[in-house]
């Protein structure tokens, strides 16, 4: 099975654009900033777009904007990666995105912060220091045999 | 609690744990008293092909795993070490499949990576 190698790079531009949603989710979940209604507004954006990365990764909007206007500035990556581990840190993303759903549903602030700062902790690692929580647990699940061959 | 001193406090926790993870990552330490490491047991493998011989002065050990982002570049200066410096040998474990070596674990260690 050849796997299509992809630019590290990518997935961090989209968890950058991810961590500023989801501080703002946050932030307006606990009524720092805008309103509830805003937090609600920004959890089911964070939530339509795992959605779309873990079932179409390549159409991505965060992915094309990628493509289009940043790769062209970068220079070569050193390295390419194997996209499994981040994709399966993107449905590691996308529970905790279903978990602020179900906040917004039974309209809580609460389970959309607490589910806005998960997203952030990880999406912000990953984005500005390359540490990618979700496929750390990739790895260590792989490793366990848990997530079969 | 004033809410926006929370989401300064949750960034700040954010940064704290990039920056610790910046500073424990790949970070080199001693280890007291030597182990004799058995390369046959661990299933070293030198180029794919399995093997059992240290190097002459030194032998770096690496061990990845399939899917790992940084193990192609540890390889290439591993490997590029090896080819300067003589009486090395550069060897790799994977580790994908074999859950009972775990990095934290004595036996791997207590491994010497001297140079």
């Amino acid at each position: 099975m050849s796997v299509q190698f992809i630019d590290p790079r990518g997935p961090r531009f989209g968890a950058g654009i991810t961590s500023v949603l989801s501080l703002g989710t946050f932030a307006a979940a606990i009524g720092a900033v805008f309103n509830t209604t805003a937090a609600f507004v920004l959890m089911a954006v964070l939530l339509a777009s795992f959605l779309w990365s873990v079932f179409s990764p390549a159409s991505h909007p965060y992915q094309l904007i990628f493509k289009k206007l940043v790769r062209p500035r970068l220079k070569e990556p050193s390295e390419l990666e194997d996209p499994r581990p981040p994709q399966f840190a993107q449905k590691v993303g996308l529970s905790f995105a279903i978990l602020g759903g179900i906040g917004v549903a039974l309209l809580s602030e609460t389970i959309v912060a607490i589910a806005a700062a998960f997203i952030f902790l990880a999406a912000f690692l990953n984005a500005f220091f390359a540490f990618c929580l979700g496929c750390q647990m990739y790895l260590l699940l792989k490793r366990a045999g848990l997530l079969g061959k | 609690m004033d809410s926006l001193t929370l989401v300064g406090l949750l960034l700040l926790a954010a940064i704290a744990a990039g920056l610790s993870y910046r500073l424990l990552h790949g970070r080199g330490h001693k280890v007291a008293g030597k182990q004799r490491v058995d390369l046959g047991s661990l299933g070293a493998t030198k180029n794919g092909v399995p093997t059992n011989v240290l190097g002459k002065k030194a032998t770096l050990l690496q061990f990845s795993t399939e899917y790992c982002g940084q193990c192609p570049g540890v390889r290439r200066q591993l490997a590029q070490l090896e080819y300067r410096l003589g009486g090395l040998s550069h060897l790799e474990v994977d580790i994908t499949e074999r859950i009972e070596i775990e990095p934290n674990s004595t036996s791997v260690r207590h491994q010497r990576y001297s140079c």
